[in-house]
């Protein structure tokens, strides 16, 4: 399933800049697109503008084959499931329930949950590690084990196409490298991934395409190559920043340099 | 104890609350009696105190309780907050307005089909007033709960000074006492009150429980509610209007009951959990019969007397409120 934005611009009320200004974004099917940018370039707001949740000042989304406007949301929610940087808690509630609801826009209103429900739930859980978690309350959840839940609630959806905020900002190397296993799985069964991150080294690695946002605008896109290299990351980050391949990967491998010891 | 039984274990409680309110009342009467006039016999006053008087009230109580509950989950959910209640909010005070001016303009009585929905005019008034209140302080178009909850005891405080005129400079002779609207009474109970409160409540109730899994979901964030299939806009505002009905439904036949809303779904989450396919019509079943225990303390505590029911339901309701106020992260 493809996703596609295009000349796409949101300006929040009463902000004085846009927050996102003109931005191109075509994701291939079957791709992992990671979306790069220091803190407030307009990451989250991209992902919110391609799912219809900030209304669009200019540009257009096209999701699969249609404009975004032709997709109701339940439909939507079959086609491309979404993990938003954080959501709220505030009610008593198993993480089973929590992953259930990833099967609601597979069912009717009156209708119960089918085996087949319980077992994509259960079969997401067993993919982020999290299944031994399936009857802990939500509020007892580590920060990285409720970050894996939520990834699950996404995958048991079933969808063509995942948009995941930082997913795995909150996590150890052991559980950030089985969710990145995770994102490349699925693109291996064809579906589309794009992921918004902070980690260059892990975008460099994995990611078939890199979007480069500043300021709410396309600073660079390519392939890791041509995106993450020293001038590119300095100029967006503001940073001194070495690039070099990594001796065990190959990949480019960034180091952030220390201008004062620098000299 | 399993999921179930705990069920089990819960039913009992209305089922409880409908025997003792028959049983029990100011008059004794022996419970065989009670019995025999269920069943089709007795005469005179005992049957009319038990079939006319004590059946309407208790079956009152469950309708309004059970609607008052309802209201409440539904507000807390679509505010993701479980101090979010009808009284508190301030929409009981709006539907009290909304009915005291009807009665005292001498368009309705206290018994009439339209009386609801003059509350609910009313109960509208008092959401708009409050998030519009609320949304002054709001930074990025996002309301703070707690101001919110603010802005609704304040409003609800204006309303309750406007119910105070009005009763003040009215000419109506039929009209309640301020204490009726300020802190209910099922006083009034006869079976038109309960077909009235029945025939906007059940219909609302169905429209709430058909949109418990999207409450689910709202209850985690609307962004996530979005992205898992929910319409998030329009399930809020036919939500938020089907819960002022319901609310106002109850207001117009017994005033201002607080803190059922608060009280009920509360303690029902520490039993049974959060999900909303459970919780509501539990809610309905539980906060009606916590109304009518309340009642029958309210009529049995000092013989010949009647405390206001919302004396009671505040005894009980403050001190839930001061708990989950300390322990809200909000």
């Amino acid at each position: 399933m493809r996703i596609e934005g295009r000349g796409l611009t949101v300006r929040y009320p009463g902000a004085p800049a846009p927050a996102l200004e003109g931005v191109d974004i075509s994701v291939a099917p079957g791709s992992l697109h990671a979306v790069l940018g220091p803190n407030g370039s307009g990451k989250s707001t991209l992902m919110r503008a391609l799912l219809g949740v900030i209304a669009l000042e200019e540009g257009e989304v096209r999701i699969g084959d249609r404009p975004l406007a032709g997709w109701r949301r339940r439909e939507l929610a079959r086609e491309v499931a979404a993990v938003a940087q954080s959501e709220a808690m505030p009610f008593p509630m198993t993480v089973r329930e929590l992953v259930g609801m990833g099967r609601y826009m597979h069912l009717g209103p009156l209708e119960h949950e089918r085996a087949e429900d319980r077992k994509a739930v259960v079969e997401a859980l067993e993919r982020c590690d999290a299944v031994h978690l399936a009857d802990r309350a939500v509020q007892t959840l580590s920060g990285g084990e409720l970050q894996r839940v939520r990834i699950a609630r996404a995958l048991a959806q079933h969808p063509h196409a995942l948009i995941l905020d930082e997913p795995t900002a909150a996590l150890d190397i052991r559980h950030e490298m089985g969710i990145l296993g995770v994102l490349r799985g699925a693109t291996e069964c064809g579906i589309t991934v794009v992921w918004i991150t902070h980690h260059l080294d892990l975008a460099a690695r994995y990611a078939d395409r890199i979007l480069l946002l500043r300021e709410g605008t396309v600073r660079a896109r390519g392939t890791p190559e041509e995106v993450i290299t020293a001038e590119h990351l300095e100029r967006v980050y503001g940073w001194p920043i070495a690039v070099a391949p990594d001796p065990h990967t190959g990949t480019p491998r960034i180091t952030p340099l220390d201008p004062a010891a620098r000299g | 104890m399993t999921r179930r039984t705990r069920f089990a274990a819960l039913l009992v409680v209305p089922a409880a609350a409908v025997v003792l309110g028959v049983l029990l009342g100011s008059e004794p009467i022996a419970p065989g009696a009670v019995l025999d006039v269920l069943l089709g016999g007795g005469a005179g006053p005992i049957r009319t105190i038990v079939i006319d008087v004590r059946l309407p009230r208790v079956l009152l109580a469950l309708v309004l309780g059970g609607g008052l509950a309802l209201a409440g989950a539904t507000f807390q959910a679509l505010l993701r907050n479980p101090l979010a209640e009808p009284y508190i909010l301030g929409v009981s005070g709006g539907a009290a307005v909304g009915a005291v001016t009807l009665i005292a303009l001498g368009v309705a009585s206290t018994t009439s089909w339209a009386l609801p929905l003059a509350a609910f005019a009313g109960a509208l008034v008092a959401i708009v007033l409050v998030f519009r209140v609320a949304a002054v302080g709001a930074r990025g178009g996002h309301i703070d709960v707690r101001v919110l909850l603010l802005a609704g005891v304040v409003v609800g405080a204006f309303f309750s000074a406007v119910i105070a005129m009005i009763l003040a400079l009215s000419q109506a002779r039929t009209l309640q006492s301020a204490v009726f609207w300020m802190m209910g009474s099922l006083t009034t109970a006869g079976w038109s009150e309960v077909a009235i409160a029945a025939s906007y409540t059940f219909p609302a109730a169905a429209l709430l429980l058909s949109q418990a899994r999207a409450l689910n979901a709202i209850a985690v964030g609307e962004e996530s509610a979005l992205y898992l299939g929910v319409e998030v806009e329009r399930v809020k505002w036919l939500a938020l209007v089907v819960a002022s009905l319901v609310t106002a439904a109850g207001v117009a036949v017994a005033g201002i009951i607080g803190f059922v809303g608060l009280v009920v779904p509360h303690l029902l989450r520490l039993v049974i959990g959060a999900d909303h396919r459970v919780l509501l019509p539990m809610s309905i079943l539980m906060g009606g019969a916590f109304l009518a225990l309340s009642d029958i303390l309210a009529r049995t505590i000092r013989p010949g007397l009647e405390i206001p029911i919302g004396v009671v339901t505040a005894f009980v309701g403050v001190p839930i409120f001061l708990v989950l106020l300390r322990r809200s992260t909000v």
